[in-house]
């Protein structure tokens, strides 16, 4: 009998699961959870979520000092001669990958650079290491 | 300038706020934002997991804040970012500022107080030792390295098991730190389990119940840390030290809602929660000023900050709707007893205005199979509420229909916690 806490949701159920009747699941309060249980004592997976370097091109915004950009950390506004300026991009994998291939993952996200606009939703990045999930940005930069 | 309804804060609480009381019908709505972009903090959780109640699937923070502020689009809502609020008077004439208008003044019908909250910090908790770089909030740190860009430190203790922490013990990993611990004073962890579980048990970072920081040694920058088991009075066991040597404290110990702003209206305070003292309709004690999301009450879901941002829009409105109309003809007193640490409300308005009365409270501690027990002042009880486990790390809530509530009304209510079985223990680590 195998015991975990599924993480579906913030309900936190306590769930069994038994290895030696089909991986059955008890302990849940919804469908997801069942699912869970199965998922987790088989092939666990996570989604994982980072950041990846952005580079926005004589951003109009540094041209105004007195006014801050809402996409452009900080420590930008200290380098008003930059060509370019150098941001943290968002990003999630499309669907959870297995979670033996998260540090795989990060390092492949890690390589990722992109130039705005990026739109939320964008793909950047097709079957990140073969997990079949698509790296996806989660924020729209310097899209009016 | 005159509003009929003025938010401060476009965090997700401003935000639902805002579109609900637009889709109420009010149309004058002013959002005063002080950072350049909405969504307030959940720009900073780049993590999954929001929106599962409101959405119906699991967003990122980014996403969230983004489907929040897609709600305004469209509507008459005025948005001012960058925008500094300085005070709020009695009568609602709140002072602003920002680049563009200047120094103004508005007028407002009524006013939501959306300000969110702030980390406490390592002078709050009084830690010893010298004070060198590398101790940071554990929000702060999730600024730097998800907004900024900026790698804080390679090997690195969290003390305090609130959420972010947790959330910053697994992103630190896996930017390729080594997170040696988290310590935690209580006997249990403050976050949500399915982050002890996704943050700590994946990555085998150990929780260190019941121990706590006696000392950080460093002089320019954090060198080690001293790690002492407590006693169940939360003192330091002599003899029980340990030492880690690391370049990085981050501090996950509790978060304040930001109040100042409410002080200055005169706002009744609530010592046990750090927000405003509410009516069920989340109305402070300044009439026609509400107050929703984590300036009211430090919540653990955006979702639950949603549904109360939207609760205080719809009295905000109906408040609008009903200038002129008598104030409620007397108040009963929400007080927490044996087992509940707060109570939001804190004041029930009577006759009552809805159908239902919904109560939120924290627990004091673990309890396994209880019961939650609403009674009159005497102590004689009007309803019993059957649970299977509670945490303090998470928020409670009691629904009861207001005809529960004997005529006429008891001088005060008391809401206790009752335990019928003893709590297990579930953590695995």
């Amino acid at each position: 009998m195998i015991e975990m806490i599924c993480i579906r949701c913030p309900m936190g159920c306590h769930l069994k699961v038994d290895e030696n009747d089909g991986y059955s699941v008890t302990g849940n309060t919804c469908a997801r959870g069942a699912a869970y249980g199965y998922e987790e004592a088989t092939a666990p997976t996570r989604t994982v979520t980072s950041t990846v370097r952005i580079f926005f091109e004589k951003p109009a915004a540094l041209n105004n000092p007195s006014a801050s950009h809402p996409d452009l950390p900080l420590v930008s506004y200290f380098h008003p001669d930059a060509e370019y300026i150098e941001a943290r991009l968002p990003v999630k994998t499309s669907a959870p990958v297995p979670k033996a291939k998260i540090m795989e993952v990060m390092e492949a996200i890690n390589r990722v650079t992109v130039n705005a606009p990026v739109r939320i939703g964008d793909v950047l990045l097709k079957n990140v290491s073969g997990t079949g999930s698509d790296l996806v940005a989660t924020r729209s930069m310097n899209v009016c | 300038m005159n509003a009929e309804l003025v938010v401060i804060g476009a965090g997700p609480a401003g935000l639902a706020a805002a579109a609900e009381a637009y889709r109420e019908g009010v149309r004058d709505i002013l959002l005063l934002e002080r950072d350049a972009l909405p969504g307030g903090i959940l720009n900073q959780c780049i993590h999954n997991g929001f929106g599962l109640q409101i959405y119906k699937e699991e967003l990122t923070g980014p996403e969230y804040a983004a489907r929040a502020f897609d709600e305004l689009r469209g509507t008459s809502v005025v948005f001012k970012p960058d925008t500094m609020v300085l005070s709020i008077s009695p009568d609602r004439v709140i002072s602003a500022l920002n680049h563009t208008d200047g120094y103004f003044e508005i007028t407002a019908g009524t006013i939501i107080l959306a300000m969110g909250c702030r980390e406490r910090t390592r002078g709050a908790i009084a830690i010893p030792g010298s004070r060198p770089a590398g101790v940071l909030t554990a929000g702060a740190a999730q600024r730097y390295v998800n907004i900024e860009g900026c790698m804080i430190g390679r090997e690195i203790v969290v003390l305090g098991s609130g959420d972010i922490g947790l959330i910053m013990a697994r992103r630190m990993t896996l930017e390729g730190a080594k997170v040696l611990a988290c310590i935690e004073l209580m006997p249990f962890s403050s976050g949500l389990q399915r982050n002890v579980v996704q943050c700590l048990q994946d990555y085998n970072i150990p929780l260190l119940l019941s121990h706590t920081i006696t000392d950080i040694k460093g002089r320019e920058r954090v060198e080690s840390v001293t790690v002492s088991a407590v006693d169940e009075n939360r003192r330091p066991i002599p003899g029980t030290e340990t030492h880690y040597k690391c370049d990085t404290i981050l501090l996950s110990v509790g978060l304040i809602p930001e109040n100042e702003l409410s002080k200055t209206a005169g706002i009744s305070l609530d010592p046990r929660t750090g927000g405003p003292i509410v009516t069920q309709d989340t109305q402070t004690s300044a009439p026609g000023i509400f107050a929703c999301g984590n300036v009211l009450q430090v919540h653990d879901l955006v979702d639950n900050v949603t549904l109360e941002a939207r609760k205080a829009a719809r009295a905000a409105a109906s408040f609008l709707r009903a200038q002129g109309t008598p104030e409620p003809s007397f108040t009963i007193p929400v007080n927490p007893g044996e087992g509940v640490t707060y109570t939001v409300p804190q004041i029930l308005t009577m006759p009552p205005s809805g159908k239902t009365i919904e109560i939120h409270f924290r627990v004091n501690r673990k309890f396994g199979g209880s019961e939650i027990i609403l009674s009159n002042g005497q102590g004689n009880v009007l309803k019993r509420f059957p649970r299977e486990q509670m945490t303090p790390g998470e928020i409670e809530r009691i629904v009861f229909p207001s005809s529960l509530l004997p005529d006429p009304a008891p001088p005060s209510l008391v809401l206790t916690a009752q335990s019928l079985t003893p709590a297990k223990e579930v953590n695995p680590l």
